[in-house]
């Protein structure tokens, strides 16, 4: 098989054909390396590779199968991450100049649990500094570029492996999720990307963003590569003492039984903070449309209102970011990207009781929500991003109000799900008049992700927008 | 971004006016969201609350 038609496979394809020895991981290996090497600069993608470790590992994994011995489920599969994603030893630098140069200490959980599962690290992908931004700009890397459209912003924070992925050069990624960081990218770039419950996933060794918000989790190109991901990186972890002790479901077992008397509950138009533009109404109307066709009793579902919500979340964010880069401000303030500060430094300024009350708050409301909306629904169904993909010039405005309104803007149907903990997956629900990629945002209660990637698996079936590939790509 | 009238400084760190007044409109929109909620609760019972929410362990195709 040539180099370009591997890359085309999915994960769980390409997995397959390596452990029944159809595929070599050294030549699987090689042309993710070769892709990226040689096209993800375009992107503005790729932060660096590792080629010669990959390729002894892959060599390695290709003698461990002869003799008859498989490390995981991943065995000799390539996987590039974002980088935040630490590896002992390694550089791992955030998306900032500040860390330029940084070598961890540590090995994240994430990363380790993908090593026992087989995978093979072949380097890191651009993030928008210190993963605090939804729109994917980074002045410092140069900004991440959409696949489906390079003058459009891929979304942030994940902004290199998102469009890596949607670009066929990269089989899956490793995301981070503080308020829409792996959605909102899989939304534009037309992916999937599920963040898991709050203590689904240990996010120890993996960069600290804030805290209470911060969730781990996969982008793929179908919700079956995200239910084998999933099951990988999920698990309760002693350093992380967020992680649940709750066993790991087989998500790949789940995917199959159809969505017969599904409950779907629709968020009523009128609890978003921001309208929907007419482009991602047609296409959500689209998607309830093909979950009634599947079987699933679609019903509007009266629900809290957002905004409340958003605002509980950013306090609590900026509060944590405020903690965690008190002395880099203070020390290094000229060196951060301006999109960086300008969603930052409010923190600074916020009084301390009104982060502590948005904080005790979550238990109560997340209780509240919960019995509110899944006792009449199975699963939530909501656009992902109200509005389409911006381009990359009209949102690059320096940090200025217009940033931030932009950013509120695509990360409103998002953060609610950061403050409740709630798993939320996005998968293409469409694309808008200029072919760019429209996300469905699918949510159910707590641990219930193998109900999302089962829903989401057999919207993807029936629909076929996951066939549809970048122009180029 | 810094150095205007009207910024203030906070632990050393010069912050733009503007970001003072999203700071209050933050603030402002905690007090409005959990006015009415008793409280009692501290930050763990977060955790507890997703146990307690959460699909059954043993839900069908759902653990192994």
């Amino acid at each position: 098989m040539k180099a370009e038609e591997i890359l085309q496979l999915g994960l769980a394809d390409v997995a397959r054909q390596i452990r029944h020895g159809a595929l070599t991981s050294r030549a699987v290996t090689e042309a993710a390396l070769d892709g990226l090497e040689r096209r993800g600069p375009e992107l503005n993608a790729l932060a660096r590779l590792h080629r010669e470790e990959a390729l002894a590992e892959a060599e390695a994994c290709d003698r461990e199968r002869a003799r008859g011995s498989l490390r995981g489920p991943l065995h000799g599969v390539p996987l590039a991450h974002k980088d935040m994603y630490h590896r002992a030893g390694r550089l791992s630098e955030m998306g900032t100049r500040i860390y330029r140069g940084n070598i961890a200490q540590v090995t994240s959980t994430a990363v380790s649990k993908l090593d026992a599962a087989g995978a093979i690290d072949v380097g890191r992908l651009n993030m928008v500094e210190f993963a605090l931004g939804v729109t994917g700009h980074n002045a410092h890397t140069g900004h991440p570029r959409n696949a489906w459209d390079p003058a459009r912003v891929t979304g942030g924070s994940t902004s290199g492996g998102a469009t890596a992925v949607a670009a066929r050069l990269a089989f899956a990624t490793l995301g981070s999720d503080t308020g829409g960081s792996i959605r909102v990218p899989a939304s534009l770039c037309g992916i999937v990307g599920i963040k898991p419950t709050y203590g689904r996933v240990s996010r120890w060794g993996a960069m600290p963003l804030s805290f209470s918000l911060d969730h781990v989790g996969p982008l793929c190109r179908s919700s079956e590569d995200a239910a084998l991901m999933l099951e990988a990186i999920a698990g309760h972890d002693p350093r992380d003492r967020s992680t649940s002790p709750r066993p790991v479901p087989r998500y790949r077992d789940a995917l199959g039984p159809g969505l017969e008397q599904l409950r779907v509950g629709v968020v009523p138009p009128e609890r978003y903070e921001f309208p929907l533009a007419p482009a991602v109404e047609k296409a959500f109307k689209d998607a309830l449309d093909g979950l009634k066709a599947l079987g699933a009793r679609v019903e509007i579902c009266e629900v809290p209102e957002f905004t409340p919500f958003n605002g509980l979340r950013r306090a609590i964010l900026v509060a944590e970011i405020a903690a965690l880069h008190r002395e880099l401000v203070r020390t290094r303030r000229a060196d951060y990207n301006q999109t960086t500060l300008s969603r930052m430094l409010p923190g600074f300024a916020l009084d301390s009781a009104d982060y502590l009350r948005a904080l005790s708050a979550r238990g109560p409301l997340t209780r509240s929500f919960c019995r509110e909306v899944f006792s009449r629904c199975d699963v939530l169904a909501l656009p992902t991003t109200p509005v389409p993909t911006p381009r990359i010039d009209e949102t690059d405005t320096q940090g200025d109000s217009r940033y931030v309104e932009a950013s509120n803007q695509l990360g409103s149907l998002i953060g609610p799900f950061n403050y409740t903990g709630l798993p939320a997956i996005s998968t293409p629900m469409g694309f808008d008049d200029s072919g760019m990629p429209l996300g469905l945002q699918l949510v159910a209660r707590p641990f219930a992700e193998a109900l999302l990637l089962r829903t989401s698996h057999q919207f993807e079936r029936a629909t076929g927008w996951l066939e549809r590939r970048p122009p180029g790509f | 971004m810094s150095g205007q009238s009207g910024d203030t400084k906070v632990l050393d760190i010069e912050l733009p006016a503007e970001m003072v007044e999203v700071a209050k409109g933050l603030s402002r929109q905690v007090r409005e969201a959990t006015a009415e909620l008793a409280f009692g609760a501290e930050p763990l019972d977060f955790l507890a609350a997703l146990e307690e929410e959460g699909e059954p362990a043993s839900a069908p195709g759902a653990t192994q």
